[in-house]
């Protein structure tokens, strides 16, 4: 079998895996609920008052006990469930019964998904331009003061940062925050111009800070190329130092990528609350409603949702990685 | 660097005391000099700035920072750690599963890259959300580590790997020493420069995460950690109002004390590098 | 003046050359390695010169000032490395490193470095390879020459055509030390420096490559300097041999008087670690290790392990003592007086 064939096939596999675990660990904390959980539940999405009729209400507490495993035996609730999920069918909402969970994700998701894409991208392309740069560079002093502040920056938790740049764009610079719901009925151009709007601030928030660790990954690792024997090879041979440069950024490319690969899960965490403090429509605001609602199914939704995001995201990053490592379209001797 | 030359930097020097001070400050202030449950709301007058009688002054819910700000430490803290304990001990095991049981080997590493591709934020929000009337602070610190052991796993899996194949390892093995004490002789001294890494940053990061949860909301929210602060901050629009202190304050000794952690990291790791 | 007749002046000559590593801390000078050590040398066109010694006595460091490839820790301390371009004297040390980069290195002198496996980009198919070196140098090469030349020489050098195209990784080390040798020799260089050009291959290999080398040699009429501490190696390759121990030349001459007849004590015990064929006697290494480059023994440095060392060699430094037209020796058993 082709090489480039295999490859693809065992990365799908992989995507199937990451999705059945990543199902199967949301199955296992929407059945791990504490008891009482359930009835209160109940009462306080009442005590909200709604306008459901009596046999929706009675509809919506067998969801809820459904949820806290107050059912059928656990294997048939599980394999019910994988069906469901699998189908796209995570329940109704609570909070907005009986609106199905899957349309108030799917609106939200393609504005997570461009977030997330753009801002690991952008952050990656900076960091490690930056990273090589200051690795090759002869003007020590500055990379070393660059150095010293991205270092400095890494202790503090991105929830600090966010708040604090929140703080900084709102009061001090008095910039506007677009709002409004999710744009719903116009062209599709229309769409993804609205989409890039709205991301600018989150964006900005997320690139200034986020950089920074790929500058530090990415200076070390360059560092460490620079040394390489096909580095002082090729500069023997009367490479020019733009050459050089070429070279450093072209072999750091590799390990670099596999790292975005696997950082998405992480950078979802960080998106999340962006999304959430700068009022963009994304998954990570619809999850703040959804702790205010207490509406557990759609937190589950969610969960799941960011699960299939981020592991798509990955697989699609994945089916290029043979593009950037010859090694994989070429199997080696040794 | 040697032993000597670590105690000696002024700079680890400077960073050690200020975590050991803020630990114990953490501990004996709210023992010793708290008069009033400070995670009562309203009793204090609402939003004094600093004074001499409120040296950090007082939030809109009533509480006096001074006695607000240790506690609320002390619980981040918690979290920090006893994420850090639990991730690092599962991090071990399932790394070492993964390098001395050859026939796992590929499954476990499958199974720790799945589990760094998905996103921990909104289980372990569900998870704390749905049982945040039922536990303690502590046991936050165990449900984050259900997710935090995937990366530094990852990390301690290649190093046992490039680790198990050394030669002197399989001398060991050629000699019949069972499998835990190769583990405990040969890896151990090498992995503790690993492992203490890990640990500092498992701190940083469950700190960190304690204060994302907390921001949404989604943690025991009456319960005073540097999060839940800054969300009540946040919700009683100190930041508008200008209520510096409320927010400032509590921010800054989070910031010391997490800056001075990552230092010594920094330079314990150069000491045992040598 | 004169024009010089081609053939018998020196193509490069090295004048008085110290060199060395200086080791730093914290911008303070902790020691200096004197690798090189007040080294003269003639290299004459057309033949194959090859310096000899033990790892670590400078012969590399040698090389690589000869090269011109100077980078700190590496200093000049005085010295001048004269190359013959276009009937004048060059010194290459007084020229800057973005002159000789670009106008000097491949066309008129090429290195092979040690550990030529591992010198190729691993991201760069070999024909890539070959055609930006081009680029390096100011010379527009149309591609299909490129390749013809490629094809002519991998099969000189016994490299598969599929080669061209193929990424570093899928070739054995063997084939990409060739690569590495027809790269070096692309644009016909006047001198070519080998650098333990048989080093991590193995035996059949080895033969192969020198086998090439020498016919490359014999063709274009290039000047070589072999780099090595295998004496069999030069006993195949060279015509005239230096001898360096612990940074200084101690025997010169051309290969068929230095094997016949070596001067020096130490070039003797290298000689006679050779095994020759027919030969049944148990060989002997040498006993001892190479000095310490930053702190030298005092008068002759090869005394701690010389056999014939006498009250003087441990006192001075023995003087160069010529023995016959390009044949010298630097040991006080031939000096008079």
């Amino acid at each position: 079998m082709h090489p480039l064939v295999r490859y693809i096939i065992q990365r799908f596999l992989r995507f199937l895996l990451t999705i059945w675990i990543g199902l199967t660990i949301v199955f296992i904390i929407s059945r791990a609920m504490p008891f009482n959980a359930a009835d209160l539940l109940v009462n306080r999405i009442l005590s909200y008052g709604t306008r459901l009729s009596g046999e929706e209400i009675e509809a919506m507490r067998r969801t809820i006990y459904d949820l806290f495993g107050l059912g059928a035996p656990i294997h048939i609730q599980y394999f019910k469930f994988l069906v469901h999920y699998l189908t796209g069918d995570m329940g109704p909402s609570l909070a907005y019964f009986p609106e199905r969970v899957s349309n108030i994700v799917a609106l939200a998701l393609p504005y997570t998904i461009f977030l997330l894409l753009m801002a690991s991208l952008i952050t990656w392309v900076i960091g490690n331009l930056a990273g090589v740069l200051a690795a090759l560079s002869r003007r020590e002093k500055l990379s070393r003061a660059i150095e010293y502040i991205a270092l400095g920056a890494q202790p503090i938790p991105f929830a600090v940062y966010a708040l604090a740049y929140l703080m900084l764009y709102v009061l001090v610079l008095g910039l506007s925050l677009p709002t409004g719901g999710i744009v719903q009925g116009k062209p599709f151009w229309y769409i993804l111009l609205d989409m890039f709007n709205r991301s600018l601030p989150p964006l900005t928030a997320i690139v200034i800070w986020g950089w920074m660790g790929n500058f530090l990954a990415m200076k070390n690792l360059a560092m460490k190329i620079k040394n390489e024997d096909f580095i002082e090879f090729v500069k023997l041979t009367g490479a020019p130092q733009n050459v050089i440069f070429k070279y450093v950024l072209r072999n750091a490319f590799v390990p670099q990528y596999t790292y975005l690969l696997l950082s998405l899960g992480m950078m979802f965490t960080g998106n999340a609350l962006i999304e959430y403090l700068f009022s963009y429509p994304g998954l990570g605001m619809l999850f703040y409603t959804s702790i205010v609602n207490a509406d557990i199914n759609l937190m589950l939704g969610i969960a799941y949702m960011a699960i299939v995001g981020v592991a798509t995201a990955t697989f699609v990053l994945d089916l290029t990685y043979p593009l950037v490592d010859p090694r994989i379209r070429y199997p080696g001797q040794r | 660097m040697s032993f000597k030359d670590l105690i000696k930097d002024r700079v680890f020097i400077v960073s050690l005391s200020i975590v050991v001070g803020l630990a114990l400050y953490t501990v004996i202030y709210p023992a010793y000099f708290t008069k009033v449950d400070p995670t009562k709301w309203y009793t204090y007058p609402q939003g004094i700035p600093p004074c001499p009688q409120f040296p950090f002054g007082t939030t809109l819910t009533g509480q006096n920072l001074a006695d607000l700000v240790p506690v609320a430490l002390r619980n981040s803290l918690t979290i920090g750690l006893t994420t850090a304990l639990t991730s690092t001990a599962i991090a071990i095991a399932i790394s070492a599963l993964a390098t001395l049981i050859r026939r796992l080997s590929t499954a476990v590493m499958t199974f720790i890259d799945v589990m760094c591709t998905i996103p921990p934020l909104p289980i372990l929000i569900i998870l704390i959300f749905t049982w945040r009337e039922y536990i303690a602070i502590p046991t936050i610190g165990l449900i984050l580590s259900i997710t935090g052991w995937a990366w530094p796993s990852r990390a301690l899996t290649s190093i046992l790997s490039s680790l198990r194949e050394r030669m002197f390892v399989f001398t060991a093995y050629l000699c019949g020493l069972p499998l835990y004490k190769i583990v405990a002789k040969e890896f151990m001294p090498f992995l503790m420069r690993y492992i203490f890494v890990h640990f500092i940053n498992l701190t940083l990061w469950g700190i960190g995460m304690e204060t994302t949860i907390s921001l949404f909301g989604a943690m025991k929210m009456e319960t005073p950690t540097i999060g839940t602060t800054l969300y009540w901050a946040l919700r009683y629009q100190a930041f508008i109002l200008g209520l510096w202190w409320w927010y400032l304050i509590p921010t800054l000794f989070l910031i010391a004390f997490l800056v001075s952690l990552y230092t010594i990291n920094m330079k314990v790791d150069e000491y045992l590098m040598t | 003046m004169a024009k010089t007749q081609i053939g018998n002046e020196a193509i490069l000559k090295v004048i008085d050359l110290d060199a060395g590593y200086a080791i730093k801390h914290k911008n303070k000078l902790v020691k200096f390695v004197h690798a090189v050590d007040n080294v003269s040398l003639e290299i004459r066109p057309n033949r194959i010169t090859g310096i000899a010694g033990e790892s670590g006595c400078g012969k590399s460091t040698l090389a690589k000032v000869i090269y011109g490839a100077i980078e700190p820790p590496l200093e000049v301390k005085r010295g001048s490395v004269l190359l013959k371009i276009s009937d004048e004297y060059k010194d290459l040390l007084k020229m800057s490193r973005a002159y000789i980069s670009r106008n000097i290195w491949w066309k008129f002198i090429s290195y092979i470095p040690q550990n030529s496996m591992n010198v190729l980009n691993p991201m760069k198919r070999i024909k890539s390879i070959f055609t930006e070196i081009s680029k390096f140098h100011g010379l527009e090469v149309d591609e299909e020459d490129v390749v013809k030349y490629i094809k002519e020489m991998f099969k000189a050098f016994g490299i598969p055509a599929e080669a061209i195209n193929a990424y570093p990784h899928q070739l054995s080390g063997g084939m990409r030390q060739r690569v590495v040798i027809a790269l070096a020799l692309m644009f016909n260089p006047s001198v070519v420096i080998a650098d333990e050009p048989t080093t991590a291959v193995d035996v059949v290999t080895q033969l192969g490559i020198l086998t090439a080398l020498k016919e490359w040699q014999k063709e274009k009429k290039t000047t070589m300097i072999i780099i090595s501490h295998d004496m069999g190696v030069h006993a195949y390759m060279d015509d005239d041999i230096a001898v360096m121990y612990a940074g200084n030349i101690v025997e010169k001459g051309s290969v068929e008087d230095v094997f016949e007849e070596p001067l020096h004590p130490y070039t003797k015990l290298l000689i006679s670690s050779l095994i020759r064929k027919g030969e049944k006697e148990f060989k002997w290494g040498i006993s001892g290790s190479p000095p310490d480059l930053s702190n030298p023994p005092p008068g002759c440095r090869f005394h701690p392990r010389c056999p014939y060392a006498m009250e003087r060699c441990r006192r001075e430094k023995p003087p160069i003592t010529t023995i016959d037209k390009d044949r010298i020796v630097s040991c006080w058993l031939y000096e008079k007086g």
